[in-house]
This record gives C-alpha cells, structure tokens and sequence, in this order.
C-alpha cells in the first residue's frame, strides 16, 4: 500500500485526545438519598460491566474513526495483482488533433501518422470492441462506436488551430468510469506532447480512474525543428514611422538562418522595411531566396526583430480605421501555420495634439498643470495645448475644440455653456470634474440630469481613507490601462486621502474605482463617444498624499490620457476576441454588426458602448467587420503550438502518471501501439472510498453506542 | 367516591393543614362524606343524627315519626359502641424520611393515616395506642378510649422525627409482649428490614389472637425509579452508595420490586393477616378503607 498524501497520516497523532479525554474524564452525577438499595445492586453489577465495555468499545471506535480519518486524506492506494478476467472492453482514444500535429516530418505530417497508428489499433481490437473518440483540441467526441464506425471517425479528425485540452476527456471519463459496470476502460493517448499539452495534463484537478493507460509520443523523426512568428507589437510612432516588435524563435537544435517578410493583404503598394540588423547574406540554404536579408536564429532563444514603415503611405491607402500586417517567416518548415502572423493595427490620427482646458476658481490647480507637463514633455501627451481659464470666464470659444475640460470644483455653469460642453464629450471629448464644496445651485442638477455629471457631491466625510490597489475590472468604459498598471506598481493602496465625498450617481454611471471601505473613487459616464469622469475629492487638498507622491502623474494620465492611440488587433485561435472601436460606439445606439470570419462565412458581432464582441474565430487568418469602418483582426496561432521539441526523458511517463489511475481489473491486452515507447500498465487500487464509507459507519456505530449509553 | 371529597384526601393537601387534629377530621370526614349511602353507620343502637333519605337508603332506618310529623323522609343514624383494642405501630426510622419528588415524605403520609385511623377509632370509641419505633421502641402511649385520648396520640405524632435505623422483628416481638389484651395491631412501615424476620414477628403477635393490618408505605419513585441520568443513590440508613444509571436498570429494578411486593402480600395473607400497600403519592382512602373492612369482620 501507498499514500498520494502521507503526510496527512501524521495526523493520526490526534489518536492522543480521546484516549486521554477517556482518562480523564469523569462521568458527572447527581446525589440523591434513597432506600432500597437492596434492589439496585442486583441489577447494578452487570450493567455496570457491561457499560465498562461499551466504554472501552466506544473509546475503540473513536481512535478508529481519527485513524482512519488521517488514513481517508492520506489516500490510500493499494498495489493489487490484477486478475486475469476479461470484462467487456471499452477503448478510448484520445487524439491530439492540435494544429502542432500538422508538423510536417518527411513526407507525412505527425497528425497523419497519428491517425495511421490509431487505424492500427483499432484494426487489432477485439471485433466486440466498444470505442470512443475524443479529440483534444477540438473537443470533439464520439460514444459508443463500433469499429468500423470508429475507423470512419478517426478518418473525420483534422488538425484545428488550438491548443489540447483535457477538461472535456476527464469529466466524461469519471463519468463512465461511474456508470461502467462490468466494463473495461482502456485509453490510448496519442500526441506531440509538446509543452503546453504536458502542462494541460498537469492541471487536470482531480486524476480520472481507468483501467489501463497506454501512451505514443508521436514526435518528428529529425532534429530540424520548428521556426515561428510568436508574437508581434507596435513599438512606437516616431517621425512619421511606424515601429513593430517582432518575436521569432527556432526550435531547433542547431542556429538557422530566416528572413521575415511583411505585406499588408490587397495593399500592394505598402512596404515594408526590413528587419534592423539583418544582412545580407551569401546564397542560404533550405530556399531562402540568394541575395535576401537574413538573419540567425539561435536554438530555443525567442528573438525579437524590428521592423519599420513608413506611415504616409499607410495612411493615404485608403483612410481606413485598421492596417492589416502579415509577417511572413522564411524559408518555410515543417508546420506553416506558425510561419505567418497577422496584426491589425488601428493608427492614431496624424494631427494627433491633445488641448486640455482647466476651469478653476482660485489658484488650486498646480499640482494638476505640473503633471500635465510632465506628461508632456515625456511624450504620454503629444502636442499638449494646456488653457487655463477661471470658471467665472468660461466662455464658449474656450471650449471649441478641447479634447479634456477638467473642472476643479463641480462648476455652476449656464444653460448654454452646459450645451457647449455636451457638444465636447459627444465628440469623443472627455470631462474630468473634481469637488470641492456641495454645489447648490440648479444648474448643476441639470448638468447632473443631463449625464454630464456622473454623481452629484452630497455630504463630505472626514474620514482617512485609501484608495483600492487598481481600479475595478470588468466595467465597461475603459481608462488608460498603462497608467492603471503603474499605478498597481506605485503602491496607491498604501496612499492616505484626507476624506471623501457621498454622491448621487446618475443613473447609468459606473463606479471606476473604489476606496478601501467600498465606497466609490471615481465615478465614469459615456456620453457619446465621450467620457465624463467625478473624482469625488478635491484636487488640492483632499487627495491629501497621493497629490504629493510620485503615483500623482500616473493618475493624471489615468485621468486624461488616452489608452494606447495605436490600437494593436491580433488574438490566438482559441481565444473570442473583443476590440475595443470608439468609433462605433459614436455612431449611434447599434446592438450589433456584421463581421466576416476566417473561412469568409458571415456573422454578427455584439457592440456594447465601445466595445465589440466578435464571434468564436472559425481558423487562422483575418476577421473583419464589414460595416465601416472596416476593422481587421488577427488570428494566429496558439504560443503553445509553436513549440514541437521533444520532452524530456521520463516527463511523458510522470505527467501520465499523475493524471491516471488505474484500477486492478485489468482489461484485456491491448495492441501493442508503438512498441519503443508503450508505457507500463499501472495497477494502483484507490483506497480511500472504502475508508471514506468506514469513517462513515463507525460514526454512525459511535452515535448509536453513544445514545445507549445515556439510557 | 366524589372528586371534591378525594381533594382532602390528597396527602399533598394534608401536608398544608396547621396541626394533626385537622389533619385527622379532615380526612376522616372527606372520606365519609364521599361514601354514599354510608355502609358503616345506622346498626348500632346509640342515637348519633338525622340524615335526609336517598334512595337506596334501607327502608327499616326511615324514621316514620319524623315522617308523620314533616312529609319528609329522615333517616336515623345511630353511634356504634365497640370496645376493640387497636395498637398502632408507626416506623420512624430514617428510611421513613424518604420523599421522592412532588409527594410528602413517607413518615409524614404515614402519621396523616396513623391520625386519621386514631380518629375514626376514638370516634367508635375503640381504645387506641400509638407505639413509635425504629431500632427499638422510642414512645408508646397506652390504649385507651377516651375522647381526649385523642390529643396526646396526635401531638406524638405531631412531632415524630425519622431517625435510626429499622429492626422491625425486635419491635414486633416487644410489643406482642406488651399487648395483655388481644385486640388490633396496625403496622404502619416501609418493611425495609428481613422478610424473615418481620414474618416471625407479625407471626408471634398472631399467635396472641391480634387481627393484624400491615400498611406497607413506600414512596412512587421506590416502586417506579423514574430517575433519569447518572445518580449516585445513597442509603439514609447505611449510607451505603451506588452509583448507576437508573434508566438502564429500571426494568430490572421494577421487576424486583414487583416480586418482594407480591412475595410479602402472599406470605400475610396466608398468614391471615390483611396487606394494603400505600403509594405516598395516592390518598388515604384506601388505606381508611382496608382499615373498616378489617374492622366490620371483626364486628
């Protein structure tokens, strides 16, 4: 016997405590005066034995009951010689039908040799034989199948692009395994056992009970490796170009050498630099092109290569919102899909200034115009117009053309000035408002009523409080997330704030961020395609420590900044990708839009405010929407399909054996698959059912012994 | 018998009166204002009272003068005048102090008997003597049929205290020497000593031509035990202890009980001498009851 947990057995010390409460306790009784004594010694004596041993067989029971609790979470397996009977069969087939399989290894792929050893196998199965198929990237899976049937579903698999998953296999597996009565499980596991399956058979929460397990490593016979494009970025706009971050990686054994190549899909006349750093090299091999910039790829070191582009002629192609980019690896290798990547990239307008007006009624905002600098002069803020104007002088034409109105007290604003400012915001303007009083007047309700005002200041609570450490998540408007994160980073939960406001938030405002004790930190509306945001302290004094601190520039910048004006569009196949489009949500109230999915089929896609919730991508290549304007996206292949070496000694037998049990009633002998890497069949009895079920009885017993003993 | 007269009865509802001649004619009284017609009056030849005629009443008692006079039919009762000896014996051992829950303690249920029988007597003008005893005799007071003899008998029981332990035997053979006169001993005890011995000693009185009544009190929790947990029980007489739980002995308990209360009924009635146990939580009535069927046999 063994134990998955021994050192849960050491629990079984606490055995100590009922014996010594045995010891020491003292039953407790009552005095009462009385005659006939006689009568009770008679029958007094017996019983008095009898109780003795019930007590001992009580005290028996509950060191039983401790022991074999310490035993029940130690979980017991026991090593059992399995039996020579031969229950009905049923054979499972668990098929790597990732996109890493179609790793192309002489003049078949490892997907297809997969299959041919699968056929085999089925093929020697017993005729009575049950199967089931189960493909791992797809999830599909079939019951109940005959041979011939299962010989046709096999046939039916094909390489998809995502990553083998095990939920599916192991949920359905402990359900058979519940309701399989008289019958045999065997599985076969076929795959590449690539990184990232061993790590999805890692996770499995709960190993699944079979009767026998035997597994392939089907691997590519030679050494050459895989290359892929693992992942691409804009890096910068600078002086008119366009900077992309481009990560490649060979998985090889030996250097190799690559050129990487970008086009933009029916934008012939787009062009695209080449990598920096790369050369120009003698004639290559494995035909690459002679002449062709190249460069060296080490073995299992990600690179990371830059290419840049001119951005004039990208933006006179056609004014589009979205440049698809399609990087191309050379020469090709085994598995294609890993040598192209797709990035869609929405560019920022080239007058790209940002003027910011703040409206003010004494000298409070200091602090505030100083991290505006600062953010402009490290570039976070490009061409910052800061206007400062006095909220008694607010006119019209200060407002014409501002991108941020920020308003350092709730101002009391006449009607037509608050009609100025809603034309700001519904053109994709953003209204920041501090407090610093209770306003009174109705022109503020009606700022309030109107939802340019996102809460209306109540009642002010002088109370110390912090700031959560990040803002909240899942809301829907959507702040500079890089200023978010350096905030996570400066520690602002740790930051005093001398107090904060009640309010009353309007209807459809969201609360951004909270403070410690839950109460509301800032409070956002989208209005139009613009943003109204209500910090609900003062900007001078109530902030109190976090306007001092270092934290204060990244929360101006949270405030006013914009979220990455290069909008980059790629996401992995098994991924459902959600953009984030302002421009959709500026025109108009619409629910939904149709978009075109990578095999050119037709759907639509869920818009809420300015987000866009695309459907399941249906392969590898570009989406796109179909209304204008027209976005594209990405969609490549999974990280963990890219890498196909093989695993190391012995982790192929160790992932396997921690994700199975097998029981000891061996089913019959199965096909020898593969026969220089066909693991061991395990035979390890899982225990702890029964204990479970003994714990279960002697409570019962104890209670019931217990409850005689009071009579 | 009636529910309100059975109210005096109540042992519980003796307890609460001020002094024992209280006691005695409230009980005495109850009990024959509950009997209807009354089976013990109207055969002796002292006038006593009129009562008014019910039906069932015998017609031979109907007082046709009255009738003559009145319209009315009367009933004339007449005193009986006897000239029987009663002794009674009263246990005031320690074991009498017991008292199992709501009921009064044994010695005091047996002094409210032992006070209403010596009533009832005095009233029939039956000389009576009160022995008290525990190891040995601690008081007596001689027979005698005086109507005043009343009080000294109820003020010894006024102010018995249990104490000692109970040779039951010793006391029988000491008062069968004392008795000259043959008349009638009534033992009131719990019989907590040897059967055996008890038996030779009711036998001896027997010997000497006494009708002997055994009272046998003992209280509902000595019969029943319907203690529940763990008790310690502890002997008032030898201190002895045992520690049990009640509930799970009960059965046997009862059954033992059972057996001694059957094994004494049976051993003095072939004795010819009359049994009647009493339950300290049950009234007096029966007890008063077992008393005049003993007394009419011997009329």
């Amino acid at each position: 016997m063994t134990f998955l947990q021994w050192t849960f057995l050491l629990g079984a010390v606490a055995v100590i405590g009922p014996i010594v409460a045995h010891l020491l306790g003292k039953p407790r009784f009552r005095r009462v005066p009385f005659t006939m004594l006689r009568f009770l010694r008679r029958g007094q004596s017996q019983r008095y034995s009898r109780r003795q041993l019930r007590d001992l067989l009580i005290l028996l029971l509950r060191c039983a009951i401790v022991v074999l609790i310490a035993v029940l979470f130690a979980q017991p397996l026991l090593y059992v010689r399995a039996e020579p009977t031969k229950p009905r069969s049923v054979h499972w087939l668990a098929l790597d039908d990732s996109m890493s399989m179609a790793y192309r290894d002489g003049t078949q792929t490892l997907f297809d040799r997969m299959i041919g050893m699968s056929l085999d196998y089925i093929r020697r199965a017993p005729e009575d034989a049950t199967f089931t198929v189960c493909g791992l990237a797809s999830g599909r899976m079939s019951h109940g199948l005959t041979k011939a049937q299962a010989l046709v579903e096999i046939k039916q698999l094909k390489p998809l692009p995502a990553g083998a998953k095990f939920t599916e296999l192991f949920s359905t597996l402990k359900q058979a395994g519940k309701a399989a009565q008289g019958e045999a499980i065997s599985l076969l596991l076929l795959s590449d056992f690539t990184p990232s399956v061993l790590q999805a058979l890692e996770r499995v929460p709960a190993p699944a009970v079979v009767n026998a397990v035997h597994y392939e490593h089907v691997g590519p016979r030679d050494t050459a490796g895989n290359t892929a494009v693992l992942s691409a970025r804009v890096s910068s706009i600078h002086a008119g170009k366009l900077s992309l971050d481009v990560t490649v990686c060979h998985y090889g054994a030996a250097e190799r050498q690559c050129t990487l190549t970008g086009r933009s899909p029916g934008k012939a006349n787009l062009e695209i630099g080449l990598p920096v750093g790369a050369r120009h090299a003698s004639p290559l091999q494995n035909g690459v092109p002679s002449g062709a910039p190249s460069v060296t790829l080490a073995p299992g070191q990600p690179r990371v290569l830059r290419l840049e582009m001119e951005l004039g002629s990208a933006r006179q192609s056609g004014g589009q919102a979205c440049w698809p980019i399609e990087l191309r690896l050379m020469p090709n290798d085994g598995l294609d899909a890993d040598d192209t990547y797709r990035l869609a990239v929405g560019l920022p307008s080239d007058t790209a200034q940002t003027s910011i007006v703040v409206v003010h009624r004494g000298e409070e905002t200091f602090l505030f115009e100083t991290a505006l600098q600062a953010l402009s002069n490290s570039g976070s803020l490009p061409g910052l117009s800061l206007k400062k104007v006095q909220e008694d002088r607010l006119t019209a034409s200060d407002l014409a053309g501002a991108d941020i109105v920020l308003f350092a007290s709730v101002p009391q604003l006449p009607d037509y000035q608050v009609g100025a400012l809603k034309a700001v915001v519904q053109q994709g303007g953003r209204l920041v408002f501090f407090t610093n009083d209770v306003p009174q007047s109705g022109a503020v309700k009606q700022l309030w009523g109107e939802g340019l005002l996102p809460a209306l200041p109540e009642r002010w609570v002088a109370q110390t409080t912090y700031p959560e450490p990040r803002p909240a998540a899942g809301v829907s408007l959507d702040l500079d997330s890089r200023a978010a994160k350096s905030l996570v980073n400066y520690g602002v939960d740790r930051i005093a704030l001398k107090g904060h406001w009640l309010c009353e938030p309007a209807a459809p405002a969201e609360c951004l961020w909270r403070l410690a004790g839950g109460a509301p930190f800032i409070y956002g509306i989208a209005v139009g395609s613009g943003l109204s945001l209500l910090v609900n302290t003062s900007m001078d004094g109530s902030l109190g420590l976090l306007a001092k601190s270092p934290a204060w520039v990244a929360f101006c910048r949270y405030l006013v900044g914009r979220d990455d004006p290069v909008r980059q569009f790629c996401f992995s196949a098994d991924e459902r990708p959600v953009l984030h489009v302002p421009e959709y949500a500026a025109r108009g109230p619409r629910t939904t839009i149709a978009v075109e999915n990578c095999d050119g089929g037709r759907g639509a896609a869920a818009v809420r405010g300015n987000r866009v919730f695309l459907p399941a991508p249906t392969g590898l290549g570009w989406m796109k929407t179909i209304d204008e304007p027209v976005v594209y996206v990405g969609i490549n292949l999974p990280s963990g399909e890219t890498d196909i070496r093989p695993p190391a000694d012995g982790a192929i037998a160790d992932a396997v054996q921690r994700a199975f049990i097998t029981d000891t009633r061996e089913g019959p002998v199965l096909a020898q698959v593969g026969a220089t890497h066909a693991s061991p069949v395990l035979r390890r009895k899982p225990l702890w059912r029964y204990v479970a079920w003994a714990v279960i009885l002697l409570l019962l017993l104890d209670a019931a012994l217990a409850n005689r003993l009071r009579r | 018998m009636a529910t309100s007269t059975r109210e005096y009865l109540d042992p519980v509802f003796l307890s609460k009166l001020a002094n024992m001649e209280l006691v005695a004619r409230c009980a005495v009284e109850g009990f024959f204002a509950g009997l209807h017609p009354s089976p013990f009056q109207g055969f002796s030849v002292e006038y006593s009272d009129h009562r008014q005629y019910h039906p069932g009443d015998e017609v031979k008692f109907v007082d046709w003068k009255v009738y003559a006079r009145s319209d009315r039919l009367y009933i004339k009762r007449f005193q009986q005048e006897t000239n029987t000896t009663v002794y009674l014996l009263l246990d005031a051992s320690r074991s009498m102090a017991f008292r199992g829950g709501q009921s009064v303690r044994k010695i005091d249920y047996a002094c409210f008997l032992a006070a209403a029988l010596s009533y009832l007597m005095l009233q029939q003008c039956d000389s009576t003597g009160l022995v008290l005893f525990g190891e040995k005799i601690r008081a007596q007071i001689p027979p005698a049929s005086k109507r005043t003899h009343l009080n000294a008998l109820l003020q010894m029981l006024e102010h018995v205290e249990p104490a000692g332990r109970t040779d039951l035997a010793a006391v029988l053979h000491a008062v069968a020497e004392i008795g000259k006169r043959r008349g009638l001993v009534i033992l009131i005890s719990d019989l907590l000593d040897d059967q055996g011995d008890i038996l030779k000693g009711l036998a001896h009185l027997k010997f000497l031509k006494h009708d002997v009544i055994v009272y046998h009190v003992m209280d509902h929790q000595e019969i029943h035990l319907d203690y529940e947990g763990l008790i310690q029980f502890e002997d008032l007489e030898s201190k002895d202890k045992v520690r049990t739980f009640p509930q799970s002995i009960r059965g046997e308990y009862q059954r033992q009980v059972a057996a001694f209360l059957q094994d004494v009924k049976k051993t003095l009635r072939n004795a010819n001498m009359d049994y009647c146990l009493l339950d300290t939580s049950e009234p007096l009535d029966h007890a008063l009851i077992a008393y005049l069927a003993r007394r009419r046999r011997r009329m």
